[in-house]
């Protein structure tokens, strides 16, 4: 049994097909790769598996169960989280509070928790700063803690909105760009930090125009190009598919 | 409670409550206050459902809702007071729970377009069923409290207008502030905040956005309910017109001047909006204008109300730092 498993996937805007009849499966503890040119369907992609978009047609099957019709909050209880492009986050809060709010799941954080707060409510919360900060340090942020985080630099953002993911405690942790728009220094930093995520046991699905990151890191690769999926296999296969090369790698700002 | 700063704020604006009818002895003044401390209750109910970023334009509908069933339930079906005090908040609450589940799918203005038609349709329930609700004549002669008597030991009764209903009014604001103060530092309250400032990222982290909505506007009806029940029979008269979206539009002007953030905020405009109509009046003619210039100049200046300026200002920090 397939970890995740895409089945005959389709997402059309009106009349344009963002994703077309794609199949695809994730195992249990791998890197996937997904690349494809800009509106190959890459986000789209995203969004469906976390339930921000609807699909047109197909499956999403998640540890053998059919979570295609379910709301992204319900997904995410499931062990599927995800990080935005635009690393987009709770801009006018402080690091710190961005990893606390991360931590729902974990959180005694209902109606009647806040109300009427008992000792139980109080002790679980408690050790959750405890566990923001141990976060922090694994992610190198330990310093910027009470920063609001519309001051912090590019990479920071980033790597708490990494963070916040991994907040969640995901099994599957699906990563959008995740050095996208960064400088050399802050890629390899992200690079290194996405191999520690890897040894932790979390599987991970990325989504990626770097091509030199995404070599180095995945198992295994998909390529997208107008909703479809034009190839899939190991970093070497990938580079020397002629398909591939056509669509993609032959342009040369891509290589990087 | 364990900070000894946050006891002795709690303590002292509990003897500031205690000690106000004495120095404030003017019935006028009291009725006043009275006023002040029910819109605090409603605006701090908005004030819940505003902090996933929705706007309610209902607040006087689910207020309205909540003094006619109390005057109904002890004029008609003979409950005591005591009893249909919390049933006019369970009403409330309910209908605000038929309501809320479908609509809350809606965001922004669709939300505030369709609790403004539901509180057009309440008034106009109320003007037109007359055998219920007593049509634009509305319910008068609704009776005070019954007295509360622990034979042999005390006996608290509720005369018009009398200084016991300050006290009952200051026990409901006690309780709708704890609830809200609760909430607002709270991983709960944390939650809606996130929501408000982020939908998407709030979910794919696993808050459940529909349900946080449901239960602040459910919570924030309930205590609607509470208050027009006081009010009912503080008032002994209700008709239609007190509940209209002018009342509405007053309360959501309390909570955006005094601003959303926190329900100290909510204080600040509940007394500046009671207060400001009051010096105006000397100037009739330019009643509105002022008014509308008070609130321009606020909103223009101030776009996280006057205690968002004020915490900027003073850097004021929380009482306590961590949630519960």
């Amino acid at each position: 049994m397939a970890f995740l498993e895409i089945r005959d996937l389709a997402k059309n805007f009106g009349g344009l097909e963002a994703i077309n009849r794609l199949s695809f499966h994730v195992s249990q503890g791998e890197i996937l790769g997904v690349i494809g040119p800009n509106g190959a369907g890459k986000t789209t992609l995203f969004n469906l598996i976390s339930g921000h978009l609807k699909p047109s047609r197909g499956n999403i099957i998640f540890q053998g169960e059919d979570i295609t019709a379910e709301k992204p909050h319900a997904i995410a209880r499931r062990g599927i989280v995800r990080t935005f492009q635009s690393s987009s986050l709770f801009d006018s809060k402080t690091v710190m509070e961005n990893l606390l709010v991360a931590f729902h799941l974990e959180a005694r954080s209902g109606f009647w928790d806040s109300v009427f707060p008992t000792r139980s409510v109080r002790d679980v919360n408690a050790g959750l700063d405890e566990k923001a900060i141990d976060l922090l340090d694994f992610l190198g942020l330990s310093r910027s803690r009470n920063e609001t985080v519309k001051n912090l630099p590019h990479g920071h953002r980033r790597s708490l909105g990494i963070a916040m993911a991994l907040a969640a405690s995901p099994e599957l942790l699906m990563l959008d760009e995740p050095v996208g728009g960064m400088n050399p220094r802050e890629k390899e930093e992200m690079t290194a930090l996405i191999g520690k995520i890897r040894q932790q046991g979390k599987t991970i699905l990325i989504v990626e125009h770097n091509m030199r990151v995404v070599m180095s890191l995945c198992d295994r690769i998909i390529v997208l190009n107008f909703g479809n999926k034009i190839a899939e296999g190991s970093p070497a296969e990938i580079k020397n598919d002629p398909e591939v090369i056509k669509a993609y790698l032959g342009r040369k700002h891509y290589a990087d | 409670m364990s900070n000894p700063l946050k006891i002795f704020t709690s303590l002292g604006a509990l003897a500031a409550m205690l000690m106000l009818p004495w120095v404030i002895t003017d019935p006028r003044y009291r009725d006043l206050i009275i006023t002040m401390g029910i819109y605090f209750i409603l605006a701090s109910g908005l004030r819940l459902i505003m902090s996933v970023g929705q706007v309610s334009f209902a607040q006087a509908a689910f207020w309205g809702i909540g003094a006619y069933s109390s005057a109904i339930l002890v004029m008609k079906a003979g409950l005591s007071f005591w009893l249909s005090l919390p049933l006019s908040g369970i009403i409330s609450a309910f209908i605000a729970l038929l309501i809320g589940y479908p609509c809350l799918r809606l965001k922004g203005p669709y939300f505030f377009i369709i609790t403004m038609s539901f509180g057009e349709v309440a008034r106009l329930v109320f003007t037109s069923w007359i055998d219920l609700f007593g049509g634009t004549n509305g319910i008068s002669g609704i009776p005070a409290p019954d007295p509360i008597t622990i034979s042999g030991v005390f006996s608290i009764s509720f005369p018009p207008r009398g200084v016991e209903f300050y006290y009952l009014l200051m026990l409901l604001i006690i309780v709708s502030f704890f609830v809200m103060y609760r909430i607002e530092r709270s991983h709960f309250g944390k939650a809606c905040g996130a929501i408000r400032e982020f939908d998407d990222l709030a979910a794919s982290l696993g808050i459940n956005i529909m349900r946080h909505s449901i239960i602040l506007f459910v919570v924030g009806c309930f205590f609607a309910g509470i208050a027009g029940s006081f009010y009912a029979h503080y008032m002994t008269y209700i008709g239609p017109g007190y509940f209209s979206f002018h009342e509405s539009l007053l309360f959501l002007i309390i909570a955006v001047i005094g601003g959303t953030e926190s329900i100290f905020g909510i204080i600040i405009g509940a007394v500046l909006l009671t207060i400001l109509p009051e010096f105006t009046r000397e100037a009739k003619q330019f009643e509105s204008i002022i008014y509308g210039a008070f609130v321009l100049v606020v909103l223009l200046f101030m776009p996280s109300g006057i205690w968002g300026m004020l915490k900027k200002i003073f850097r004021i920090k929380p009482l306590s730092k961590s949630y519960i």
